[in-house]
């Protein structure tokens, strides 16, 4: 064998990381537009997904058009802020924060009845990873019309079920307000929800712990909102 | 080997074959188990994820090859990982920039590509000694047996498990639930996959009369 | 001529008949190829006249078929009460009042087919593989062909009793090289796929009472879960009484709800010397000290219930009794077999409670310490040589 000697070596390997920089900068500036593209659509059909309608990467640009008609920020007091896009807010790193800190996105969708829909972020910690997603309310913003979870890494069949259709339709038509306007959330009821309930869901059998960090999850954002929630009722009087 | 061979002579034929049968990395060497098991629920993982590990081997088996008498024998292995590592991390890019849905399945396990072992074994017990296109071929050869593997125990996983393929609801289609079928959800959970590969090679071992070891 | 003496001649022209086409079926003959098949038959026509001759084996009467015939014996009265409870829990559940009789019958019916199935799956591959290897058929499958059809749900659907059963046969112990090889327990094997592969037969409220799945109609108030269920999902004003949780009048598996039923059996293990009392003895106190533990530091409402109430819930009596001590898959060694059987109890109480996805933690513990036996058994030897080369030193 050969032997080389280290400048030799010293120049291999300097050479070797500049062509490698070189190439991966190169493919990363090429396809960085592409990629911040998908994650753009996924967010919107998320978005749409959450007010029930059904798209695929190729309408979704053009559904989020039409139905989702405006976007606004505000702080935990209810406040609008000015000067930031709601879908640029990363909500995971909102919730990090202390809850005056936080701002927090609402999308504003208009139905083709005319109905009004207002749609807020979610995200929390589930089992393995974050668990995330949108919930859209009607113009009483206590009852819920619709809702859209995901997950980087549940477990297939049991935690992972949260962004099937059947876990997603349950939580339609439920409040999270109570009769006196109080602020209860959702509650995710293991053994089967009272049906008569209004602010009770199955939990996932099986999937004690990703149920667990779906009711915290739910919990902890909307009553992020909740002062905004109650604002809009007021002014709604 | 002054006078030139050619292209598909029978020994290169064997570099792409054997590892599809007697040499297979997964059934013969018991290597890459790991993301075998973790990204076989579905098919179509599965196959994003043999085509990825196709590309990865023949190139860096390629580039490898064609630098191996001017890579220092001193930091072979680091080169090797850095070639490894650049392929991967273009792979990924360009998963996430045009499968986007399927990269987002695949999601850490793209990365650990560079963790397979099939791959640094391949590069350093083949490529390092061997012209380009040897290197080329048997790259191909090892990534496909690697892939092969990975797709059947994919569609099993995702027919048994789920009553499709590549998301098309086939057992529905044919109406077999109606007589009391139901989806085996042991096939949806990691130790299937072990199960399924065990009897692969347990099937592959009986046919295959080299393969079976004296006691 | 009376009775008994047409039975000897029966036997005797059946034995006159066996032993002349017996050259066929031997090296050589027509039929060599069926040899296994043959001997399995032959020797269950006929005790077999030769017992073990290689090994250090104590050659009395007690051949593999009679260690076979008494677990299977001792498993009947678990059985016969299941049968029973199946039809009584099925009335209750419709609200109709019936004898013991009508009971006994109903539930009969409902659990034949699945010891048919059981049966007929686990020996048609037995007979199979012994035909391909050339072995001759082992017994072993009697046992756990019988024990299969008492630990899975009266409901479970007989295709699904076919593949649990093929798979544990062949998963569990054919790839290992068949009876007395086998790493796991094929009767729990059996019922584990059951549990991972179709969780909705194997759990919830419907599956353990005859009926319920199709939607029969069911009287107000009627549940259909077991006091485990209940106790995992908090429901513990559901919880029936002491008395019927030990009596087992109670949705369950078809023969684990009896404790009575299951005591009866452990006599029988322990009188004949077949299951290990050892066993038997230090899982139920690995099970206790669990519960106690958890009673000392409960921090929710399942971790109160009182420890000994863990030993008639569920699974535990019966695996106990009639899992965790099957020779081939337990510990072998005597101080192995109280380790084996104590961590086992811990383990079942420490699932059942902690986890709450997985209610039946006994066969979870079981499997686990299957596992885990050979490793005991490398230690308890390896102490005891120390211990002698000890002793020849000094």
């Amino acid at each position: 064998m050969k032997s080389f000697s280290n400048t030799y070596i010293f120049v291999f390997s300097t050479i070797m990381v500049v062509i490698v920089a070189a190439l991966l900068s190169t493919a990363a500036m090429v396809l960085q537009p592409l990629q911040e593209k998908n994650i753009e659509i996924q967010e919107k059909r998320n978005i749409l997904s959450s007010i029930r309608i059904k798209s695929s990467a190729k309408d979704a640009e053009e559904l989020y058009e039409k139905y989702i008609t405006g976007s606004f920020v505000i702080n935990t007091v209810g406040e609008k802020q000015e000067g930031v896009d709601a879908f640029e807010i990363e909500m995971g790193s909102q919730m990090r924060k202390t809850l005056e800190q936080r701002t927090l996105p609402v999308f504003i969708s208009s139905l083709e009845d005319g109905r009004k829909i207002y749609i807020v972020a979610v995200h929390g910690k589930g089992l393995w990873g974050p668990i995330y997603g949108f919930v859209a309310l009607n113009e009483d913003f206590t009852t819920i019309y619709g809702t859209n979870y995901n997950h980087d890494s549940e477990t297939p069949g049991l935690g992972a079920e949260i962004n099937t259709d059947w876990f997603g339709a349950q939580f339609a038509d439920k409040k999270i307000f109570n009769k006196n306007g109080e602020f209860i959330s959702i509650d995710l009821v293991k053994g089967g929800a009272d049906p008569e309930s209004l602010n009770e869901v199955d939990a996932i059998s099986g999937g004690t712990l990703t149920s667990d960090g779906l009711e915290k999850m739910l919990y902890d954002c909307l009553g992020s909102y909740q002062t905004y929630f109650k604002n809009q009722m007021k002014n709604n009087k | 080997m002054s006078d030139r061979e050619p292209l598909f002579s029978s020994k290169n034929i064997k570099l792409l074959t054997n590892p599809l049968n007697v040499d297979n990395p997964i059934t013969v060497q018991v290597l890459g188990i790991c993301s075998a098991l973790a990204i076989t629920v579905k098919l179509e993982p599965s196959i994003v994820m043999a085509i990825s590990v196709i590309v990865v081997l023949s190139v860096s088996n390629v580039v490898i090859s064609a630098l191996r008498k001017m890579i220092p024998p001193r930091i072979r292995i680091i080169v090797q990982l850095m070639v490894i590592a650049t392929m991967v991390i273009l792979v990924d890019q360009v998963l996430k920039a045009f499968a986007y849905e399927v990269s987002k399945q695949l999601s850490v396990f793209v990365g650990l590509i560079i963790t397979n072992c099939i791959i640094m074994g391949r590069l350093e017990a083949f490529a390092m000694s061997n012209r380009p296109w040897p290197a080329f071929l048997d790259g191909i050869g090892n990534s496909a047996g690697y892939g092969l593997i990975l797709i059947i125990v994919g569609f099993l996983r995702e027919l048994l498990g789920s009553g499709e393929i590549l998301g098309y609801p086939i057992f529905e289609k044919i109406g077999i639930y109606n007589i009391g079928y139901e989806n085996n959800g042991f096939m949806i959970l990691p130790p299937m996959a072990l199960i399924i590969i065990g009897i692969i090679i347990w099937v592959q071992r009986s046919r295959t009369k080299e393969l079976i070891e004296e006691n | 001529m009376n009775q008994e003496a047409d039975n000897q001649n029966i036997m005797k022209s059946l034995r006159k008949f066996v032993d002349k086409i017996k050259p066929h079926f031997s090296k050589g003959g027509k039929f060599a190829k069926l040899h296994s098949t043959f001997e399995a038959f032959e020797s269950f026509l006929f005790v077999p006249n030769r017992v073990t001759t290689k090994g250090a084996h104590i050659r009395d009467a007690l051949d593999m078929k009679r260690a076979m015939s008494v677990v299977v014996a001792a498993a009947v009265p678990a059985l016969i009460f299941g049968m029973w409870n199946t039809g009584y829990q099925h009335n209750l559940s419709i609200g109709m009042e019936a004898t013991i009789w009508e009971n006994f019958v109903f539930g009969f019916l409902k659990v034949l087919p699945i010891i048919v199935v059981s049966y007929v799956v686990g020996l048609g591959i037995e007979f199979a593989v012994a035909q391909i290897r050339g072995h001759e058929v082992n017994e072993g499958f009697l046992v756990s062909g019988f024990l299969i059809p008492l630990v899975v749900p009266v409901d479970v659907p007989l295709w699904m009793v076919a593949l649990a059963t093929a798979f544990a046969v062949i998963i569990g112990k054919e790839v290992f090289g068949g009876t007395g090889m086998n790493i796991l327990n094929p009767a729990l094997t059996a019922r584990a796929f059951l549990f991972f592969a179709y969780p909705g037969w194997m759990s919830g409220d419907t599956v353990w009472v005859q009926g319920l799945t199709s939607g029969e109609g069911v009287i107000d108030g009627f549940s259909g879960a077991t006091p485990l269920a209940n106790a995992a999902a908090g429901l513990f004003e559901k919880l029936p009484s002491t008395w019927e949780m030990f009596l087992g009048t109670i949705p369950g598996s078809i023969g684990e709800t009896s404790v009575i039923a299951i005591l009866i059996g452990a006599v029988i293990l322990v009188a004949t010397g077949i299951g290990s009392w050892k066993i038997m003895f230090s899982m139920t106190a690995g099970g206790l000290v669990m519960g106690l533990l958890f009673n000392a530091f409960a921090v929710n409402p399942f971790m109160e219930i009182p420890a000994w109430h863990h030993l008639i819930m569920g699974g535990f009596a019966f695996g106990a009794v009639f899992m965790a001590t099957d020779p081939v898959t337990a510990a072998q060694t005597e101080r192995g077999k109280w380790i084996y059987g104590f961590l086992t109890g811990i383990f079942a109480v420490l699932i059942r409670v902690i986890n709450p996805a997985y209610p039946e933690g006994v066969m979870l513990a079981i499997l686990l310490m299957n596992v885990f036996a050979p490793l005991i058994d490398h230690y308890v030897i390896e102490a005891n040589i120390k211990k002698r080369r000890l002793r020849a030193k000094s």
